[in-house]
């Protein structure tokens, strides 16, 4: 397990060293495209091969990652917030409020997030594919999130109930603390540490949400690029170009993978220390 | 029982109202409607075309209606297929997600238990891990593309689109199959772990029963409810299948529907897809619900 994290940091730190570096040395304005050259498989010249346009797959998919990983980080940035909100009023106010908003979390859980996203980017994005820009980045960002916030505001609410039964919070409750002040001084700093792994174990479900709708036509437009359009492109070519497709997606697969391997490390590192009894993980 | 059955069935038939309501106003309040694509049609034409779609009433009306017809499995006509009745498109979308999904389901959970429990006596937990990591991870973009060319095109052993035969549904089922299993055997071998560490396992030790028993018997039924729980939650997502195996399989199923209803605006395919949605995943968390509750007595009762 010990080596498969290392992988897993070396992979991450790779990948961020080569988005900033291609960034630096190769900007997308200077890519020349060579149909001379078009879809050739992987050489030396280029590791990852070519496209259709003879440009560098690899300079494209390192690209592409920047709006893929940004959205992720974005989407768990914007469900955390709404989550947290939602979860912890629900769980401060609680009786009538508490059932009242869980039951209406219900309803909204009461559909794969899929079909939810996908209605959400239709009533967002006005028509069909009307994603484009960076509002549209934004209202795209904001579907994702407003389908997905759930496990958040469910986490919050278990953590906040727990807390509030504790003599801590009385204490402060007695001596006039508003609640403002108990949520961001008292019980904030107890929740942050479980927060911040269900932040971090989120970032790739959403990596996916995203690659899954650019790929359906959902999402990006093309002028800008991400994994899901880079895959769309390959998907068309697969059967005569396997290498278009196979290692965006191989990538994809990789920064996924790292990612829950290294928030789990972590959640099984931290976790345990703030909760001594749960000792068998 | 009868008290949380009543409780728990009350707030899935809440759920789904809520549900059936909230798409609809969703989806009227929407900025554009299915006829302002494209071709300018004339007033007149828009107009008749309102009426017969009865898009020209108040929304109240409309909903009014909605519900009405729904009581009686109207589901009106599809706009995008000129008139087809919606139940006819379901129909057709239907079998297939569901025929692949209930596949899924039988050798996701045959393969995850069995595999589970075979690593889990042979000790390699720590190599389950890391291909329960490695199988959770795998995007179905990465898994299905890879199943095609690997076992369609190279080895040439199945066929890569699915058509009559049996043997076509073999590879988007492998795809399907995969994440469940290795979610299964994953908390499977977690809970007997977990299990195993109680005391009530020392007790039955000391009491002089063979671990074979105590695994069998006591952990095995009690590793059973995490098992369970995850499939409560995950069974209607695999019974309805993925959205991405079925434009990969090129599989005429609910997503793919789903998404073409989307792009066009089809109200009436959209909504009622939306409904069947939510129908099984409310009906399948109502029946774990009440299988874990039967089976687990330390579940609060309130």
């Amino acid at each position: 397990m010990k080596s498969i994290f290392y992988f897993s940091v070396i992979f991450l730190t790779a990948l961020g060293l080569s988005i900033g570096l291609v960034q630096l040395l190769f900007p997308e304005s200077n890519w020349q495209t060579n149909v001379q050259i078009a879809m050739q498989s992987p050489s030396f010249a280029h590791i990852f091969g070519t496209d259709s346009l003879g440009r560098d797959l690899f300079l494209r998919t390192v690209h592409g990652a920047q709006m893929t990983l940004m959205m992720g980080c974005v989407c768990s940035l914007f469900s955390f917030f709404i989550g947290v909100i939602y979860g912890g009023i629900s769980a401060w106010l609680g009786k009538l409020t508490d059932q009242v908003m869980m039951r209406l979390m219900e309803v909204l859980m009461s559909l794969p997030q899929l079909v939810t996203i996908g209605l959400l980017v239709i009533f967002l994005a006005n028509r069909g594919g009307g994603v484009s820009g960076l509002t549209g980045i934004f209202k795209l960002a904001f579907a994702i999130s407003l389908g997905s916030w759930m496990s958040f505001a469910r986490l919050t609410r278990n953590l906040v109930l727990k807390e509030k039964a504790l003599l801590y919070v009385e204490a402060a409750v007695a001596v006039g603390s508003t609640p403002f002040r108990i949520f961001w001084r008292e019980i904030g700093p107890n929740l942050a540490p479980s927060l911040m792994i269900m932040f971090g174990l989120q970032i790739p479900n959403f990596l996916l949400f995203e690659s899954l709708l650019s790929f359906t036509g959902l999402g990006i437009q093309p002028p800008l690029s991400s994994w899901g359009l880079l895959l769309q492109e390959g998907w068309k070519s697969m059967i005569a170009y396997p290498h278009v497709l196979l290692f965006p997606s191989l990538i994809l697969f990789l920064t996924v993978f790292s990612l829950n391997v290294i928030f789990e490390q972590l959640r099984r590192k931290v976790l345990r220390k703030f909760e001594p009894i749960d000792t068998h993980h | 029982m009868g008290r949380y059955l009543v409780r728990r069935i009350f707030l899935s038939l809440f759920s789904i109202f809520g549900l059936i309501t909230a798409t609809f106003f969703l989806l009227r309040c929407l900025p554009g409607g299915p006829f302002d694509d494209e071709v300018q049609l004339a007033p007149q034409v828009l107009a008749a075309l309102k009426i017969q779609y009865g898009l020209d009433q108040s929304l109240l009306t409309q909903y009014t209606l909605y519900l009405k017809n729904l009581a009686e499995f109207n589901l009106g006509h599809s706009i995008l297929y000129s008139g087809k009745s919606v139940s006819i498109v379901i129909m057709n979308a239907l079998p297939r997600s569901f025929g692949l999904g209930a596949g899924a389901l039988f050798f996701g959970v045959l393969i995850g238990i069995s595999s589970g429990f075979l690593f889990f006596i042979t000790g390699s937990q720590v190599v389950m891990r890391a291909i329960h990591f490695m199988f959770l991870s795998a995007p179905t973009l990465f898994l299905g593309p890879l199943v095609i060319l690997v076992f369609g095109l190279w080895l040439n052993w199945f066929p890569i689109t699915v058509s009559d035969r049996w043997a076509s549904y073999i590879l988007p089922l492998m795809v399907l199959t995969i994440r469940p299993a290795a979610n299964l055997a994953r908390l499977l071998i977690g809970g007997l772990e977990e299990s195993l560490a109680q005391p009530w396992a020392i007790t039955a030790k000391a009491y002089g029963f063979s671990n074979e028993k105590i695994l069998m018997k006591f952990a095995f039924k009690q590793s059973l409810i995490p098992v369970l729980s995850y499939l409560g939650q995950s069974v209607a997502g695999i019974l309805s299948g993925s959205l991405l195996v079925e434009i990969i399989f090129n599989i005429g199923g609910l997503g793919s529907q789903f998404i073409e209803s989307l792009v066009n605006r089809d109200y009436a395919v959209i909504i009622s897809l939306t409904l069947i949605y939510g129908l099984i995943l409310v009906i399948s968390n109502l029946l774990f619900d009440i299988i874990i509750y039967s089976l687990d007595a330390r579940i609060e009762k309130n």
